[in-house]
């Protein structure tokens, strides 16, 4: 970057300020000032942010989603009762008058875990061999149980667990925050998506900003070279011609606003405005060269790849390597004030040949996270950065048995009753919340639904999440839609 | 706990309970049937479309058409009233833009503006809708549904040379105006018509832009049942608006469709047989046998000209360059006595009397040898490694893995003087040494993916040198210094060798290292291949084959021969193409008609009972002209005009282009979950006007853009924010981003670039740096078609799946693996950056600039001519003059930018690298920098790439 273009970002920041008054009137002043409600110009990642309603605990949040609906049943919820009765149907008493899509009730069988679970840190936390890394790091991880949520199926699972509704264009867990707190870091997206593996169902609509302005969507990196292209300026162009540009582009938009109204205009100018800081800051930001060797090994690039991946529905042998590399990125995105990071991996969506692809999948996830988390404690990071690993739902206890089909590989959707985890931000690691019964299959203890996770992570960067709202068709649109309670056991 | 969502999970139809082998059928299965019945009986979209009289409405005046009557009613009971219509540039551009996807040209916007005939509007979309380009634009929707694309897909992504067949029909068939029902059944079962002419087996590549998969090991039954699942649920999306999808593996949550009707439809391309036939076109035809008769002849001649060249001068220079070659070992060199040897993973290094050093004991996955050795030498100019073979290996090495290869992840050399007295002592320790910087690493035998050179300049992920199959041999590997090393009483090496770092036992077994005073440079040419094998021959000993592999590889770099051989192949280049070579992918029925079975699960390997071709129940019946019905039957069954859903969603997906969104929002859903339509009399009403009018679709689109409806002003409406934030109600046109295509096609078009040949083979367009790596198809780069076709519309761009050119995928162009039935459109960084920074945009903008200063010249008192070409910038570029707000900040920009690049004449030459103007001018560099500048500006405006 040269030092000139540097200058002329800090000018920028006087640009927008200066003209903001002249061009658009009060309207575009605030949207052009929207960097959140809370505009807030702390830079050093490390201070704790001050909230939007009271003190946070979190600034920044890292949500590995590990799209599918991953069997807790074979990672987190262990169930020995299950193999006691492996192959016998579950009391009807217990499953009551839920119905599947697939799996047909009546003639389902019991199909245990064939994983171990032992106990791992101080405190004890039962989880499966799948997770020998994540496992070493029990002590600083909240494990909940008790998740619920209302769809059944993966594309609607996916938009409550993002954007807490089962509708398209709704804003998104990370356009929340970014809209109630800003940005950190003005030369980087506030939101960042990294994926690996294969698509999502729900696509961009899982980190889309819906009504809220478009700068708070999530900004998704590319999986495969450059993360982010085109940040040289032609040859010729030099910076100051560049902020010239630029400039001229932002005010000349500025005079069309005033004509049409249209707000997707303003939209255009933020781009540029990200646009022409993010040329000074990804080339650092995607340069890995400051990182030690150690730090590569430990979050697994370049780990050896099975040979076979035929039939594996988690991605390709690229995929190990995305993963690490995404987790790291993670890492570095955060330190650098980025609000909001996704870090997706699919699919878990494992309804048949559940044990070769669970294990498959678990071998890419396992050591990049809890090398992340480990990293982020190393670095002073974790206590200010929320890590949740979740998923839309998880998977029954049975096994899927399509049209009576008795040689049942895999497993259904379960939404009524699964597990996930969160570290960091001020969560209280080393406890494990909520029941299951001892099949597994309904919630006995602490019921906790995808909207009480997210007034739990509003709550824990200082929002509200019941004054967090957005007028939208005439409503006080919020996150929580109208329900949401804090889990206090979770927090420290 | 919320369960009610789960109610109606299990919908069978009625006719899969009475066919099913099952034994149980639980009452609440057929209650949840009665259920799912009630609600198809009530479902909108399953009812026959209704006959609807347009509404009377109070505002009478703003009608154009009925279109109107049943939005402005709507608006009046609302209480709303409709917008102005918009200007007139606005108008003619915004019907550029959505006709043909390119801007009107400035003249046609002034006579456009001057006439005042009030037939003018009509008449300008007759004649856009005239225009070839419309097919190019409407082809492009289409073709998202088609989920077209020029490579296979999946991780070996080979190229489709043949797809644009089909993408050249689409066009065509959309500029001829094929009619809806017609264009539907020639693309589902062209090959099924009565003598089905070339043209409509061409139009059943529809349903070969499926993804194949040719990856070895891949299951070609999987394949196959993948492709027919694709074709399936395409074609419910793109005809019924269904996502049927789901049905696959069970049946449908919410929709009446059972698991067996989707097994019904499935049956209905189970026997589809892909097959490539010769489909030349018309143009290629004319005149081919002269125009090869002409080309053989002049080929022929040029032939024979590098024939003799071979022959009687390359043949003895030949070999003279053979008797004088250098060999690798011309050096001296002067082996290295190590007195120190370690391997980290604790393997045995042995040193030999010749020298040579030996690896036994544990073989671990990846090792680091250190060798430490002191030379005499008073000058030292280079390494040599030599890897040996030795009996004790496996393959007789030199590699210790199961093959005898290796693998030298990285190979670091460091050196220091030593004091005469310290050359004796055996077990020193290390101290740190100065690491030397290699040069030309050259190896006499690599693998051709992996030459030696990757050991010495490591990147992350680069593999380091192996010998691949060439085992049981010596080979040698040569480096210089870059600074000779110069040490009187002696210099130590300690040299690192890594090896094995991808883990596979990959270590030297055997090895030996020398260094040389050779003066610099020693290195030899790296001779590749064959010809390196046969050079080692004596030259009495050489066989024919061995000299006519070494004259080959002589030529290859003769330069004399390059000169010849560089005009056969321009010769070649110019080979009237063989009219049958174009190929189109199409489909035809099997033979022998497979039996479908309906699979558990969607798992193909779970086959269980035997289904019949057969439409969903919920809708009509089919009829069928056998007693089997076929493709053409369910392709006449889909545009039957009891059909409830065709129609419907064929106008819906047209108008969802015009406006931003359909009347029925959910435009791939028509199912219960979908939305309910906007305005439904309206949605019916164009079903029938589309069907009654023959179901053309140019008739519907003129009824469209002819609407005031469609010709409202765009401007926002801030009294509307809170009751129709989405503009549903349609008070107002929408402001929309163009389409990728037309992002690209836009800066083509005002730079004066732009190619405007119509259909054609796919352009593969060079990526910007950074794009292709590590992409799935690396090992099979694209190679960027330069020059011809370089500059056509986006709609030509090559689509490689797993690599899609950025600069449309960046504008959220389709990806083309399932079909997309709308775009989404996204405002982000990136796509600023790319219009920015791009190398193409910024050769539209240089083309632009030089196009204004071009054709308006200096004239006498007015050099530079800002007015006018400021005038003309803003009329190419967004078809209307600058307004009166705007000139001072333009004015100001050309002024800042003369005045910079005056004040800095270096940079104004780099801008106008390449550009027409004459380079000893520095006001003239100066001046055609500025408007590159200022049209790179403007062409960057949100208004250049939005509809407005």
């Amino acid at each position: 970057m040269h030092p000139r273009q540097a200058a002329l970002l800090r000018e920028r920041r006087g640009f927008l300020t200066s003209c903001a008054g002249g061009i658009g009137g009060a309207a575009l002043a605030s949207l052009l000032g929207a960097d959140g409600l809370l505009a807030n110009d702390v830079s050093d990642a490390k201070a704790v942010a001050p909230g939007l309603h009271f003190p946070a605990k979190a600034k920044s949040c890292i949500f590995i989603y590990l799209v599918g609906g991953p069997s807790q049943i074979d990672l987190y919820d262990p169930k020995p009762k299950l193999a006691e009765m492996a192959g016998e149907t579950l009391p009807g008493s217990i499953t009551g008058d839920e119905r599947f899509g697939a799996l047909r009730k009546d003639t389902a069988r019991i199909m245990p875990s064939r994983y171990k679970f032992q106990k791992h840190g101080e405190c004890g936390m039962e989880l499966s061999e799948l997770l020998p890394n994540i496992a070493t790091c029990a002590d600083d991880i909240a494990l909940v149980r008790s998740m619920h949520t209302d769809a059944f199926n993966h594309h609607p699972g996916e938009l409550v667990m993002n954007t807490g509704l089962l509708r398209f264009g709704y804003p998104s867990l990370g356009s929340w925050v970014n809209y109630g707190l800003g940005s950190e870091n003005e030369n980087l997206p506030g939101y960042v998506v990294l994926t690996a593996g294969t698509a999502t169902r729900a696509g961009a609509s899982n980190w889309s900003s819906g009504f809220l302005p478009s700068d708070h969507q999530g900004l998704l990196f590319r999986n495969r070279g450059e993360p982010v292209l085109h940040l040289d300026n032609p040859r010729g162009i030099c910076p100051t011609v560049q902020g010239n540009t630029l400039n001229a582009v932002s005010r000349l938009n500025g005079l069309n606003y005033e004509h049409v109204d249209d707000p997707s205009i303003i939209a255009r100018i933020q781009a540029y405005e990200l646009a022409f800081r993010m040329q000074a800051a990804v080339p650092e930001l995607v340069d890995f060269s400051d990182e030690q060797q150690t730090t590569f090994d430990e979050y697994g690039f370049m780990r050896p790849v099975p040979d076979d991946l035929r039939g594996w529905e988690g991605g390709n042998k690229n995929t190990y390597d995305d993963f690490a590399r995404n987790c790291l990125m993670a890492r570095r995105l955060v330190e650098r004030g980025v609000r909001f990071v996704n870090v997706y991996h699919s699919s878990w969506d494992h309804h048949s040949l559940l044990v070769p692809n669970l294990e498959r999948n678990c071998s890419v996830v396992d050591q990049p996270i809890a090398a992340l988390l480990k990293d982020l404690k190393r670095q002073g990071l974790l206590d200010s950065t929320l890590v949740v690993c979740a998923s839309e739902f998880g998977r029954t206890p049975l096994g899927e048995n399509k049209l009576g089909n008795t040689n049942a590989s895999g497993r259904d959707h379960q939404p009524f009753a699964f597990s996930l985890w969160l570290a960091g931000g001020g969560i209280q690691g080393g406890q494990t919340v909520g029941q299951t019964d001892e099949f597994g299959w309904n919630i006995v203890e602490n019921p906790i639904h995808v909207h009480d996770l997210h007034a739990t992570i509003l709550h824990q960067f200082g929002i509200d999440h019941e004054r967090l709202t957005y007028r939208f068709r005439g409503r006080d649109v919020r996150l929580t839609d109208i329900s949401g309670r804090v889990i206090s056991e979770l927090l420290s | 706990m919320e369960r009610s969502i789960y109610v109606g999970l299990l919908v069978f139809g009625v006719g899969l309970c009475a066919a099913s082998s099952y034994a149980e059928t639980p009452s609440s299965e057929t209650l949840n049937h009665i259920e799912s019945v009630q609600k198809q009986s009530k479902h909108w979209a399953f009812q026959p479309i209704q006959p609807v009289q347009p509404p009377q409405v109070d505002l009478e005046a703003w009608i154009n058409n009925d279109i109107d009557r049943f939005v402005l009613e709507r608006l009046e009971q609302e209480g709303i009233a409709p917008s102005p219509p918009a200007d007139r540039r606005t108008l003619i551009r915004r019907l550029y833009l959505d006709l043909l996807g390119l801007p009107p040209q400035p003249e046609d916007v002034a006579a456009f503006v001057a006439d005042l005939d009030p037939q003018a509007y009509e008449t300008l979309v007759d004649q856009l809708l005239d225009s070839p380009h419309y097919g190019e634009r409407w082809g492009r929707h289409w073709l998202d549904q088609a989920r077209y694309a020029d490579s296979h897909g999946y991780d070996l992504d080979q190229p489709r040379p043949h797809a644009w067949r089909y993408r050249h029909w689409v066009v065509e068939a959309l500029n001829r105006d094929l009619p809806f029902d017609q264009f539907t059944i020639e693309q589902l079962a062209g090959d099924l018509l009565p003598n089905p002419t070339n043209d409509q087996l061409v139009a059943t590549g529809f349903h070969r832009n499926t993804l194949s998969n040719l990856e070895v090991g891949a299951d070609p039954h999987e394949d196959r049942v993948r492709q027919t699942f694709d074709r399936t649920d395409t074609t419910a999306t793109v005809w019924l608006g269904l996502t049927l999808g789901c049905a696959r593996c069970h049946d449908h949550k919410y929709d009446p469709i059972s698991q067996v009707d989707y097994f019904g439809m499935y049956a209905f391309f189970d026997s589809v047989q892909e097959r490539d036939c010769p489909a030349p076109l018309p143009e290629e035809t004319v005149g081919y046998p002269e125009k090869k008769a002409l080309f053989d002849q002049q080929y022929e001649q040029i032939l024979a000209t590098r024939h003799n060249y071979e022959q009687h001068i390359a043949s003895d220079r030949a070999k003279h360059w053979a008797a004088t070659l250098p060999k690798i070992e011309s050096a001296k060199w002067e082996p290295l006595k190590p007195y120190y040897l370690s391997a980290s993973k604790g393997e045995d290094l042995t040193l030999q009397e010749d020298l040579s050093i030996l690896a036994s004991g544990p073989t671990p996955e990846d090792s680091t040898y250190t060798i430490v050795a002191t030379s005499k030498l008073p000058i030292i100019t280079g390494l040599r490694l030599e890897v040996l073979p030795h009996a004790s290996l496996p393959n007789q090495g030199p590699g210790r893995d199961p093959n005898g290869e290796f693998d030298l992840s990285e190979f670091i050399v460091e050196a220091e003087p030593v004091p005469a007295e310290d050359i004796a002592i055996d077990t020193p320790t290390l101290p740190p040494a100065e690491r030397l910087e290699l040069l030309h690493p050259v190896a006499s035998h690599a693998r051709h993916d992996r030459p030696f050179r990757g050991a010495i300049y490591t990147r992350p992920g680069s593999g380091g040198w192996s010998i691949g199959q060439r085992t049981g041999e010596r080979h040698v590997a040569v480096v210089e210094f870059r600074k000779p090393v110069a040490n009187s009483a002696g210099t130590r090496f300690t040299i690192t060798m890594r090896q094995g770092t991808g883990g596979w036992f990959q270590l030297i077994g055997c090895f030996r290292l020398s260094v040389t005073g050779t003066s610099l440079p020693f290195r030899v040419e790296e001779i590749k291949g064959r010809a390196a094998d046969f050079l080692a021959v004596p030259t009495a000993q050489r066989m024919e084959e061995h000299n006519r592999v070494i004259l080959d590889y002589f030529c290859s770099r003769d330069p004399d021969w390059l000169n010849i051989d560089n005009a056969v192949q321009t010769r070649l280049r110019l080979e009237p193409k063989n009219p049958d070579d174009t190929l189109a992918q199409t489909i035809a029925e099997s033979k022998e008609l497979r039996e479908t079975r309906l699979f558990e699960r969607g798992d193909f390997l779970r086959p269980a009972e035997v289904v019949h071709r057969a439409t969903p129940e919920v809708l009509p019946p089919l009829k069928s002209r056998e007693e089997r019905p076929d493709r053409l039957d369910l392709a006449r069954w889909i545009v039957d005009p009891a059909n409830p859903l065709t129609a419907r969603v064929a106008v819906n997906r047209i108008w969802q282009q015009y406006f931003g969104r359909g009347l029925v929002f959910t435009e791939d859903d028509f199912g219960l979950e979908g939305d309910q339509p906007s305005h439904p009399e309206l949605l019916d009403w164009l079903a029938n006007e589309f069907i009654a009018g023959g179901w053309s679709m140019k008739r519907l689109h003129k009824l469209i853009v002819t609407s005031a409806t469609y010709q409202q002003s765009s401007k926002y409406r801030s009294d509307l924010v809170d009751s129709d934030p989405l503009n549903e109600l349609l008070a107002r046109q929408q402001r929309l981003r163009v389409d990728a295509e037309v992002v690209r096609d836009l800066g083509l078009a005002v730079s004066g670039l732009l190619d405007r040949r119509v259909g054609g083979p796919s352009v593969v367009l060079p990526q910007p740096t950074g794009a292709q790596d590590l992409s799935f198809n690396r090992s099979q780069p694209l190679t960027p078609s330069w020059g011809d076709g370089l500059f056509r519309r986006g709609i030509y761009t090559w689509f490689q799946r797993t690599a899609p050119y950025p600069g449309l995928m960046i504008f959220d162009a389709a990806h083309n693996n399932t079909t997309c039935t709308r775009r989404h459109r996204s405002t982000t960084p990136m796509q600023a950056l790319h219009r920015m920074n791009d190398a193409f945009n910024f050769e539209c903008a240089k083309a632009l600039g030089q196009r204004l200063v071009g054709e308006l010249p200096p004239r006498e008192m007015d050099s530079v001519r800002v007015y006018d070409r400021m005038n003309r910038l803003y009329e190419l570029c967004l078809s209307r003059n600058p307004r009166e707000d705007e000139w001072p900040e333009l004015i100001g920009l050309y002024e800042e930018h003369r005045g910079f690049y005056d004040a800095n004449p270096q940079l104004a030459g780099e801008v106008a690298i390449n550009m027409k103007v004459d380079l000893t001018n520095r006001e003239a560099i100066s001046e055609i920098a500025t408007w590159v500048v200022l049209s790179r500006i403007v062409i960057n405006l949100d208004e250049f790439i939005v509809r407005q």
